[in-house]
């Protein structure tokens, strides 16, 4: 994800809203990683509406696939029963 | 965090949500549904992102004690994975495009709504047993990460049509 682009109207709006109040201010870098993380998503969108849905869709199971392995691998290594598979 | 920080930044990200987030390329809005499924993958990266950071806090040692211990990781990294059957369950169901998502709207509801079901308990119990104050900062606010854009996801889904 490129960092140097100019911030979303998104950023700036969190930004904006999470310096009105002092105790709001340990948000700031939890709304700005989503808010970065969502724009850098949308960053790689390119103009195929269906390509950039098969994409992104593959990126979450492939995302969670790898999640899960993980869960059921330290789970199996502590001796405890993994989290059952996916049907279908 | 705090529920009510939590509450506060699940609001401020609805609100400004994604609504206003364009495609880079030419500028121009992107579809509801290539907005749910961009969504939906963030929700995939953090999740396992998040999973990631829980089993590397069981590894790590402070002194010769593991940070987060077995008996705390476990229902955390279980939850987790029970995400990951049912964010897997979902986009399969999302990839087969708006119509046939919309078909399945109910079965798309009870995945999402399962998916908050086991991270709303995870993040109201507060203390997941993380010694150190700063990690455990972090990992809640990754949690709650998790919640938020599962929020997003249902606000999206309804934005898109699939659901009502």
């Amino acid at each position: 994800m490129a960092t140097d682009e100019k911030p979303s109207k998104t950023q700036e709006v969190l930004v904006e809203i999470a310096q009105v109040g002092g105790a709001v201010t340990p948000l700031i870098p939890i709304a700005l990683d989503l808010a970065l993380k969502i724009k850098g998503l949308f960053a790689a969108a390119g103009d195929d509406i269906q390509l950039n849905i098969k994409t992104h869709g593959d990126q979450a199971i492939e995302d969670e696939t790898a999640a899960l392995e993980m869960a059921n691998n330290w789970l199996k290594s502590k001796g405890l029963e993994p989290v059952s598979g996916v049907n279908g | 965090m705090t529920k009510v920080t939590g509450v506060f930044l699940s609001v401020v990200l609805l609100l400004t949500g994604t609504s206003c987030i364009k495609r880079a390329s030419t500028g121009q809005n992107v579809t509801p549904y290539e907005q749910v499924m961009a969504i939906n993958a963030a929700l995939g990266a953090t999740n396992r992102s998040v999973l990631a950071g829980v089993v590397s806090l069981n590894n790590a040692q402070a002194g010769s004690q593991p940070v987060l211990s077995d008996e705390k990781a476990a229902p955390v990294i279980r939850a987790q994975g029970k995400i990951a059957v049912d964010h897997i369950a979902l986009s399969k169901i999302l990839l087969e495009g708006p119509t046939m998502a919309t078909n399945q709207a109910d079965q798309i509801k009870l995945l999402v709504d399962d998916i908050k079901n086991q991270i709303t308990p995870l993040i109201n119990n507060g203390d997941l047993g993380v010694k150190n104050p700063t990690s455990q900062a972090n990992l809640s606010n990754e949690l709650n990460s998790v919640s938020v854009l599962t929020d997003i996801l249902l606000v999206d889904l309804k934005n898109a049509g699939v659901l009502k």
